[in-house]
């Protein structure tokens, strides 16, 4: 019987132990590379937004809920990740719907140029959006449509064995955050307030074959399913990001199917101008994101249509939003 | 006698071991006399007076900026790794400049084959040709070469 309890007890402290090691050594995404605990921030928020983003940076960097709030009323969070796939944008959307029902589910169109085979999917990529998920179906799902040949399932599962080499990296972030998370975002928004101007872009290479990949298209029906089925209301947008390139072929493949789907469609690069962003002070790289100044500019330019075009209530006065809002506005200073 | 010949003979073989270097053949080309050569370090400054446009391209969350260098007849992207910048691509900008074995933008879909063989890769009318470590492509639009571009390819 004693033997029994001291095997048990050994058992137990070597599992805490090997718990407690794979926390330790996983990055924490707290204070450097913050956007990987974009989605893991998501958990911690009151489920009762009415309109949610899925994508990827060109929603994080560019769309600010808290302006939307002050200007429309509008609750609203980004459930967005660095590089965000749309296969990952699908499971996201899934893992969302577990949580809450919004009314209308904004999808950034940009990623559906990706498919399985582009060379921007990466595991330092995959990891930005996976690693900090919490364990579901749609963990299971992302990670095996996401993994790239060289990862291995179980090492999502044992962190260990992906970040064993990080012993001698660990600062003391890796304490601080080892049982809680830093929350970098508003509501999903990650604030940027530098400068850095258009001043050139590459030259738009000229592509092969211009048609999405099917599998990619296959979940953006998938997308449109999955919020057809729960009465949510799809509206497909492109952030007004300069760079990568958006051609015009695929302009016309959005407009194309969002026609044939009857789901509306906003590229706010055509809205440039009117929205007034002036990409010499308004972005901080140079034309991929935008700065504080124009997602500021975008996201009132956006809550008025949402506010005009869709059943949205007002929720301006909220207490807990009030507070948020607090808190976004000392954030901006 | 015998001894001190097999010996000397096994000191040259050690010798000739150590010092020869493993070479990987791979594309590369030539602008203005300086050798550009994909995964290999990027000398801007030699052609800085060919230099028209600059721009630095940040990733969505990593450090290290790609640069891309625009010249006349080229556009060359440098991207970091391993604490260098090494070029990553070279994109063909018109038909002014060709590859070193010849071929330009414009160049018929025969003339490639001919100077590259038959061994290449098709996607989506994109010919890929892979030499060490460097993917040489051009895309095909009714027989015709559209685009020229050189890539490093470390997979």
């Amino acid at each position: 019987m004693k033997k029994a309890i001291r095997i048990s007890l050994i058992l137990i402290i070597f599992i805490g132990c090997f718990i407690l090691l794979n926390m330790l050594l996983q990055p924490k995404y707290a204070t450097s590379l913050v956007e990987g605990s974009m989605i893991a921030q998501y958990y911690d928020e009151s489920k009762d937004h009415e309109v949610i983003f899925i994508g990827d940076c060109e929603l994080y960097a560019n769309f600010s809920p808290m302006v939307m709030y002050e200007s429309a009323g509008i609750k609203a969070y980004v459930r967005g990740s660095s590089q965000q796939m749309i296969w990952q944008s699908y499971y996201i959307l899934k893992e969302t719907l577990k949580y809450e029902k919004p009314k209308i589910v904004i999808f950034n169109i940009n990623s559906i140029r990706y498919d399985k085979q582009s060379e921007e999917v990466s595991e330092a990529y995959n990891r930005l959006t996976i690693d900090q998920m919490k364990w579901s179906q749609e963990k299971i799902d992302i990670i095996n449509d996401s993994m790239t040949e060289e990862e291995t399932f179980l090492s999502y599962v044992l962190p260990i064995l992906r970040y064993h080499s990080r012993y001698d990296k660990l600062t003391s972030e890796d304490f601080e955050y080892l049982f809680k998370k830093k929350h970098n975002t508003h509501n999903g928004f990650l604030i940027n307030k530098h400068i850095k101007g258009v001043n050139n872009l590459p030259t738009p290479k000229k592509l092969g074959n211009y048609e999405f990949n099917k599998e990619s298209l296959n979940y953006l029906e998938l997308i449109l399913k999955l919020c057809e089925e729960n009465d949510i209301k799809l509206i497909l947008v492109k952030a007004p990001s300069l760079y990568p390139h958006w051609y015009e072929e695929y302009e016309q493949q959005v407009i194309a199917f969002a026609e044939e789907n009857n789901v509306d469609y906003y590229n706010f690069i055509k809205y440039s101008e009117e929205i007034g962003i002036d990409y010499t002070t308004d972005t901080y790289d140079g034309g991929l994101h935008l700065n504080l100044s124009g997602a500021t500019k975008l996201s009132k330019f956006f809550a008025n249509i949402l506010k005009s075009n869709y059943d949205l209530i007002n929720y301006q006065g909220d207490p807990i939003y009030e507070e948020k809002l607090k808190i976004y506005k000392n954030a901006i200073k | 006698m015998k001894k001190k010949i097999v010996l000397s003979l096994l000191l040259i073989c050690l010798c000739s071991c150590s010092t020869k270097e493993e070479v990987v053949e791979t594309f590369e080309l030539s602008y203005q006399e300086i050798e550009i050569i994909p995964g290999k370090d990027f000398q801007s400054s030699a052609l800085k007076d060919e230099e028209l446009n600059f721009m630095e391209l940040s990733s969505c969350a990593f450090d290290g900026n790609d640069k891309v260098y625009t010249y006349e007849n080229m556009e060359i992207t440098v991207s970091p790794l391993d604490g260098k910048d090494i070029v990553y691509s070279v994109y063909f900008l018109n038909d002014r400049i060709t590859t070193k074995e010849g071929v330009k933008i414009t160049d018929d879909k025969e003339t490639m084959i001919e100077t590259y063989g038959e061994n290449y890769k098709n996607i989506n009318n994109k010919y890929s040709y892979l030499k060490g470590d460097v993917l040489l492509s051009f895309i095909i639009e009714n027989d015709v070469i559209i685009s020229i571009e050189y890539m490093y390819s470390n997979n």
